[in-house]
């Protein structure tokens, strides 16, 4: 009790646990419109592309800073979500080969590289690998003061767009024809889940980072009907997984953070898939058994 | 048909996917005020000459003129309403059959506006028109297909527009929703409205529509019905299907 106490009270803790249940809400509240809108895969895409924007960074400025090592990472990740887009729109190859073309594209590009750098001198110190698995506890406070900004910014933006975003979500065509143009929103919308994704890179890597985005919403779904209720539960549970994840690691396994914050959250999601209300799947099972046992009383006779 | 005034006109209009035409040089007025049929054997272009329409579709050449109203891109475009085929969304999005109806008034709020009491009052009014009142609080992934169309209508009807384009709005309808949505249709059509229909029982063309458009890639007929609902049009449109000619008789 008393260790968890001090490390409760610990600064660096303090640290981790914010900026991971940070990213928790961001990649809750943007996964769940990823999620509805059927493009779950595309952040597994963006974030595996986002792996030679940060080795490229380095060797062009040779910086060891996150944001600009981040920038990296937006640039390649926002340049492989456009060219998935192309592909699907001007040929026949259909969104999910277009993704894991562009995804192991870029992916092994980004290892190549990433070789190659860790041959270099300085490379070494830049802790380019970190971004491969993540590694929570390099969060210094200035990051996570930018997960905050960047946090808000979203938040601000997904609750500016909350009608036209659900509009949009549901039945992209009949908004079209009211005058929503799919376009604008679509690159509204995509650039935010990039944007969701390359905050999480430095705290859980490009591939886990894809589960943070997904899991959270699949999870809320199973407890609620409406839109706004999933959004905010996903972000309950990105945020609790983020927490708990950063206690587990730090204070009983000395495991590293990021997995161990996804092995979080994917329990959640396990669990709402068995036992949620409606949806869970012991609750159907429940009620086909009652179905039978009524069926069978009445003999199947007034059926 | 020159004295009839049109809702909306269409020139040299061909459209493709890939580079297979689906329609071919299609030459259109489709008179103000009128229940209009379009006709024609699956794969068409019924839903591909809608969507054209409603501005959802890029013709390789031609295009769509609405005489009556103004429809710009990028605007909104309250003066049209557009029913899409109900399979064409996921019905387990997490909303209830209100919010789905309140749509219909996003268009007229513009940006950024959020519905309030107001949308929820038409919402609920226009609800009751299609009979689906105590339904407003449902969860849509638990209505029949029925229900969704008439979902879909509500969210139409709400949209207060000139021109109606609807895909397939009878399909999984039952004779009696389907005999009261005929009625809200033939509402419309008396308050001066235009509504386009995507129809596939030839048996109630007569008794339903007024004006038909029988399409197979090309138009074959263009006009009133009694003027061009014949078997020898529908020949034309369906091929040599003995049992669609039939039936139709
Ligand atoms: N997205 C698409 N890509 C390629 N071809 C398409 C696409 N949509 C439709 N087609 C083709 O275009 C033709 C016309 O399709 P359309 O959906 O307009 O037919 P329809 O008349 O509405 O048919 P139905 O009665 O089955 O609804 C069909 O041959 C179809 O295969
Ligand atoms: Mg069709």
């Amino acid at each position: 009790m008393e260790t968890l106490i001090l490390l409760l009270t610990d600064y660096t803790f303090q640290t981790v646990a914010m900026g991971s249940a940070l990213l928790g809400i961001i990649s809750g509240v943007l996964g769940s419109f990823a999620v509805l809108r059927r493009q779950s895969l595309l952040g597994d895409g963006v974030s595996h592309a986002a792996l030679p924007g940060v080795v490229i960074a380095f060797l062009l400025t040779g910086s060891k800073d996150t944001e600009i090592l981040l920038l990296g990472a937006l640039l390649t990740g926002l340049s492989a979500t456009l060219i998935i887009m192309s592909i699907v729109r001007y040929s026949r190859i259909k969104f999910d080969s277009a993704l894991a073309l562009i995804m192991s594209v870029f992916f092994g590009l980004g290892l190549v590289l990433l070789t190659y750098t860790q041959r270099m001198p300085n490379a070494h110190q830049a802790g380019l690998k970190r971004f491969i698995y993540g590694q929570a506890s390099t969060l210094l406070q200035r990051d996570v003061v930018m997960m905050a900004v960047c946090g808000i910014v979203l938040l601000t933006v997904v609750v500016l767009f909350w009608k036209e975003f659900k509009l949009y979500s549901f039945n992209p065509e009949f908004a079209e024809t009211i005058g929503f143009s799919g376009k604008i929103l679509n690159i509204i919308l995509s650039l935010l889940v990039v944007l969701a994704i390359i905050i999480g890179l430095q705290t859980v890597g490009v591939v886990l980072m894809s589960a943070m985005l997904i899991a959270p919403a699949v999870a809320a779904r199973q407890w609620s009907n409406r839109l706004w209720l999933m959004v905010v539960l996903a972000a309950v549970f990105g945020a609790v997984s983020g927490v708990v994840g950063t206690l587990f690691s730090s204070a009983f396994v000395k495991l590293p953070t990021g997995p161990v914050i996804v092995v979080c959250i994917t329990t959640i999601t396990i669990f709402s898939l068995l036992f949620a209300p409606n949806r869970g799947i012991l609750h159907r099972i429940y009620l086909r058994r009652k179905n039978r046992v009524q069926f069978k009383l009445n003999g199947g006779a007034n059926l | 048909m020159a004295e009839e005034t049109c809702a909306l006109e269409i020139h040299d209009l061909t459209v493709a996917y890939g580079t297979k035409p689906v329609l071919w040089d299609i030459d259109l007025c489709i008179p103000k005020g009128k229940l209009v049929a379009i006709i024609g054997p699956n794969g068409a272009g019924k839903t591909t000459l809608i969507k054209s329409m409603v501005g959802l579709i890029k013709p390789v050449s031609g295009g769509v003129h609405f005489q009556i109203i103004e429809v710009k891109k990028g605007k909104f475009r309250n003066k049209i309403a557009y029913v899409p085929q109900s399979g064409s969304v996921d019905w387990d999005f997490p909303a209830t059959v209100l919010d789905v109806v309140m749509m219909g008034r996003y268009g007229h709020l513009g940006w950024f506006k959020t519905p309030g009491r107001n949308e929820k009052n038409m919402a609920l009014e226009t609800l009751d028109k299609v009979g689906m009142r105590e339904y407003a609080n449902r969860q849509i992934s638990q209505l029949s297909g029925g229900q969704q169309q008439r979902v879909f209508l509500a969210r139409a009807l709400i949209q207060d527009a000139e021109i109606y384009f609807m895909d397939e709005p009878f399909k999984g309808v039952d004779a009696q929703t389907e005999k009261s949505i005929v009625e809200l249709l033939k509402n419309l059509k008396t308050e001066g409205k235009t509504v386009i229909v995507v129809h596939h029982d030839l048996q109630t063309v007569t008794s339903y529509f007024d004006w038909a458009i029988l399409i197979n890639l090309r138009i074959i007929a263009n006009g009133s019905v009694e003027e061009v609902f014949n078997e020898q049009n529908l020949n034309l449109t369906y091929g040599n299907r003995e049992h669609l000619k039939q039936e139709a008789n």
